[in-house]
């Protein structure tokens, strides 16, 4: 449950604001006018004694469809349009927003941001040290996508909603079916005291469904959602998927699960396709790799991180064949994007090296800590509104370098589950015991998918289930998987990211029933 | 100073005024948020922020469009409702939809306290102050978040509702840690009224539970009895109540659903001990008169004896059923027992005390079965007393099984969940629980 503050100064505040230029204008314009406003936050910052000063005028646009049951529910428009100002004075930060932007009200925030960050000075006790960045003095990066998704029409939006809510319904057996579209928009200014002027818009795209399978005989229901990850790309990526097909395949797996065997306990070999083991890196590759995490900054609500700074280019986290990198600039992946909230043009640098942990996800505020004199550029703030905070980039498994395909990895399984889907997911607060579940599993017996099973869960530590990875998919199993709404910080801001990984197998993982 | 009801009313009827669709209602919310986040004994980042959202939704028979809208200047305004008639417009109908309210009768609810509102950036450093300064001098590192509010929701129809309310809440919670990480304690409290939460007292506590809490060692995983601080009975009943949907109830794919049809209303579900409820008025945790669609609030029984009272039932859903629909709760209520934590401990004879719970999820819907850990102190309870602190455990466990093996309660208080829930806009209010059997599955070195 992500809470969203939008905030503006107020109706008075607006109403007298006669410079006051809609974001539509401003975006639109070459950004003459966006760097004036930020010269006057950057100056006022300056002048009152800032060390460092930046700001973010950012428009969000967000597109929702949603429809059940051959019906449309709901289509939402959202925008929202506003700037932060953050500062740095002897060392302590200060941070304050508006959506009334105008020069006035941008002093006015400056000023306040100073004032805040002066007010905390005698409660702070480690002063911000900043690692050295380039400046980038007119600098634009966009996601590339081949049709905007804010310009494609609603109706065909609406129309292909519908058919797949026609193609589910038509199976036997299925009851209920919702399927949605989202598409967000960032449109990001940022400018530093360091003498930086960024634009960049970042364009995501996720179309995705759920089916449900009702028996009122033996009053059992089985859902099954769509594989679909969320991605980095227009309207493009909606028209590439076979989102049909995938719908009646859902409908016939969730009505087959009322039939499907009940699992049997133990240790199993487990293959996890790319749709299940993405979350299954986030949770337990993603987070325990955030320096700030394992600094105690997250102490009070994400939590910490096993992966202590002693662990650093020595803890072998997992086999030998495990090569993890932080990607913020990976092929339509979520957290890709062209520099970071501090300003760092973003980069590929490795976690795990050959099963060693060798990285931390860094910012510039952090990199001193430990030692090292530059940011991995992962900066992130979910709103204009937002103090930008060490966030994940994209966290990805590498493949196989040979061409190890699904098949060869089943054909040289004797007996284990596959695994498909993302579902339960839960993991303590460092990062060591995680249980995870998924949409379909499958049993496999002497080199063959047998029979489809249900109530199946896996539950693991994380070094232990790294380590237990004893087959590697190459390349052409390799598949991103992602979420919109990964939370971390307080208050609570939510990160898009994604994880590419092939399909992989894991020896004697512990599964459980979980039917009761 | 967050808008009052006078300015409120004029965005809405400004809004209102510009719309052409045949019903329109605009929601309004916002207001001033100040906080500060703090770790390894230092005050880390700090900020405040005053603004609103105005949601606008255009609707032409059974056709409907919404749009959000963070500029409010008369073209931003027009531009706003243009595009929410244009999506109406392109929207099939939905047979679903329902009237717009017109004018509603709401009580005098207080949830807006002026202690809260005016909380200063000095109260804050306070409350901050205080923890940092006692972590320091008992040799823990704490780390915490501190936040004031006052925010208000309106909601306004061409139909001509129009309501306003406004509260506020006043947040603090911290984690202490011992310097070796072998030792970990929380406390979090919300309440509306600023005079009733005591930093100082709340430091303390978690101060206190990371020195108790170090060097843990492991016990087996399995069945134990446990007593349940507040914070982590409130994650049980929360998950609870939140399926407790009748729509999907109805529809069979709820724990509510009946075998061959219907729902389970009026069946013995939990133990006789548990009353669950919501109740606007209550005096630890208030809430605004309307919900989200304005519909007015008002005292719900979920669960009375444990008997299933009541299914939540949206405005279509009602129609359909001929029920009364639900208005959205602001609060949940759990009434308690007349025990003290000595008394829940004393009758143990081999069991767990659980400061919190963390990281749940639903692992069975049709069970409610739900997955989660324990976090920042677990301690063993020996022969009626706490014996030794215990390394943390994941459990596997219904809400539904548990609330029938409870069998002591001490007086409710107002808490928030391990989760989070029960802070600023959904107050909670449970007491501290003894439950027999519940599940634990798997060790955890988590500290």
């Amino acid at each position: 449950m992500i809470d969203r503050r939008e905030f503006v100064q107020s109706m008075l505040a607006l109403g007298a604001a006669t410079t006051l230029r809609p974001a539509s204008v401003l975006f639109a314009a070459p950004n003459q006018e966006l760097k004036g406003l930020a010269d006057v936050a950057l100056t006022t910052a300056k002048q009152l004694g800032a060390s460092y000063a930046d700001i973010r005028i950012n428009r969000y646009r967000n597109q929702f469809l949603f429809t059940r049951d051959r019906r449309v529910q709901n289509i939402v428009n959202a925008e929202d349009f506003g700037f932060g100002v953050r500062v740095l004075v002897d060392g302590t930060w200060g941070f304050a927003s508006s959506s009334a932007v105008t020069r006035d009200d941008v002093a006015a925030i400056a000023r306040q941001a100073v004032g805040i960050a002066k007010a905390n000075k005698a409660i702070n006790t480690d002063p911000v040290r900043l690692a050295p960045v380039e400046s980038y003095p007119d600098a634009e990066w966009n996601t590339p996508v081949k049709k905007d998704p804010f310009e494609v029409p609603i109706q065909p939006k609406i129309d292909l909603l519908l058919q797949i809510n026609d193609e589910a319904l038509k199976v036997p057996g299925a009851t209920f079916v919702s399927a949605f579209m989202l598409f967000v928009n960032e449109k990001k200014f940022f400018a530093s005291s360091e003498g930086s002027y960024i634009t960049q818009s970042l364009i995501r795209s996720y179309p995705t469904f759920s089916i449900t399978a009702v028996d009122r005989s033996t009053n059992r229901f089985y859902q099954r959602n769509a594989l679909v990850a969320p991605m980095s790309m227009g309207y493009e990526y909606i028209e590439s998927l076979p989102l049909l097909q995938e719908a009646k395949q859902a409908a016939e797996e969730a009505v087959a699960m009322h039939k499907a065997k009940p699992v049997v306990p133990g240790q199993k070999t487990l293959i996890l396709h790319p749709s299940n083991l993405w979350l299954t890196i986030h949770e337990s590759v993603g987070h325990p790799t955030e320096l700030d995490r394992a600094l105690g900054y997250e102490a009070n609500f994400a939590g910490t991180s096993f992966l202590t700074t002693d662990k650093l280019g020595t803890f072998q986290f997992g086999a030998p064949t495990v090569n993890i990198v932080g990607d913020k600039t990976q092929e339509k992946a979520m957290a890709t994007c062209g520099y970071d909230d501090d300003g760092v043009k973003t980069t590929s640098f490795p976690i795990i090296k050959d099963g060693t942990f060798v990285g931390y996800q860094t910012t510039r505020d952090q990199a001193h800590l430990i030692g090292q004199t530059k940011s991995h550029g992962c900066s992130y703030a979910d709103n204009w509104s937002s103090v930008p905070f060490q966030r994940m980039p994209n966290v990805s498994l590498l493949p196989n370098e040979k061409d190890v395909t699904e098949q060869d990895i089943i054909s040289a399984t004797e007996d284990g589950i596959f695994v498909k889907g993302d579902s339960s997911y839960s993991i303590d607060h460092q990062r060591y015991n995680f249980q995870f579940s998924g949409q379909t599993f499958w049993e496999v017996k002497n080199g063959r998918i047998t029979t489809q099973l249900r109530d199946v869960a896996y539950q693991s530590n994380t070094p232990e289930f790294w380590k237990s990875l004893d087959m590697l998919g190459g390349k052409s199993t390799y598949a991103l998987g992602g979420a919109f709404s990964d939370g971390k910080g307080q208050p609570v801001q939510s990160n898009s990211v994604s994880h590419g990984c092939p399909v992989a197998r894991f020896a004697k993982v512990n599964v459980l029933n979980t039917a009761r | 100073m967050i808008w009052t009801r006078e300015q409120a009313k004029a965005l809405t009827d400004r809004a209102l005024s510009y719309s052409k669709a045949e019903e329109t209602q605009v929601v309004l919310t916002g207001g001033d948020r100040a906080n500060v986040r703090f770790a390894r004994n230092s005050v880390t980042t700090a900020g405040a922020s005053s603004g609103y959202s105005l949601a606008i939704v255009a609707k032409f028979g059974q056709k409907s469009g919404t749009v959000t809208a963070s500029e409010f200047s008369d073209a931003s305004l027009q531009r706003a409702a243009r595009n929410a008639e244009e999506i109406a417009r392109l929207s099939p109908d939905n047979p679903e939809a329902m009237p717009m309210l017109g004018a509603q009768t709401y009580a005098a609810l207080n949830p807006y306290f002026e202690d809260a509102a005016g909380a200063t950036p000095d109260w804050r450093a306070n409350a901050v102050k205080a923890a940092i300064d006692e972590a320091r001098t008992k040799n823990v590192v704490a780390a915490g978040f501190v936040e004031t509010s006052a925010q208000i929701q309106a909601v306004a129809t061409s139909k001509g509702q129009f309501g306003y309310g406004r509260f506020t809440a006043a947040d603090y919670n911290l984690t202490a840690r011992t310097p070796d990480g072998s030792g970990s304690g929380w406390a979090s409290k919300s309440y509306n009224e600023l005079r009733l939460l005591d930093p100082v007292r709340l430091a303390g506590a978690a101060i206190d539970k990371a020195a108790r809490s170090q060097n843990p060692t492991a016990i087996e995983p399995g069945k134990y009895t446990v007593v349940l601080e507040p914070a982590a009975m409130a994650d049980l009943i929360v998950n609870l109540i939140f399926a407790a949907d009748a729509r999907q109830s109805d529809e069979g794919r709820s724990f509510f659903s009946k075998k061959g049809g219907g729902t389970r209303l009026g069946e013995q579900i939990v133990g006789e001990k548990v009353r669950l409820y919501s109740d606007p008025a209550h005096p630890l945790a208030p809430s605004l008169p309307f919900d989200g669609q304005g519909l007015p609030v008002k005292k719900i029984d979920w669960i009375d004896k444990g008997v299933l009272k009541n299914l939540s039932y949206s405005r279509f859903w009602a129609q359909k059923q001929g029920k009364e629909p639900t208005p959205n709760p602001g609060n949940l209520i759990m009434d308690g027992g007349t025990a003290t934590m000595d008394d829940l401990i004393r009758g143990v004879e081999r069991g767990v005390l659980v400061t919190r719970f963390w990281y749940i999820r639903s692992l069975d819907p049709q069970t409610l079965l739900v997955t989660g850990l324990t976090r920042d102190g677990l301690f063993l309870i020996e022969k009626g007393k706490v014996t030794r602190p215990v390394k943390n455990m994941r459990w596997n466990e219904s809400p539904v099984f548990a609330l029938n093996n409870l069998d002591a309660m001490t007086a409710p208080e107002r808490t928030v969940s391990g989760e989070g829930v029960g802070g600023s806009g959904f107050a909670v209010v449970c007491p501290a629980a003894r439950i027999r059997e519940f599940t634990f599955t798997s060790g955890s070195d988590a500290v």
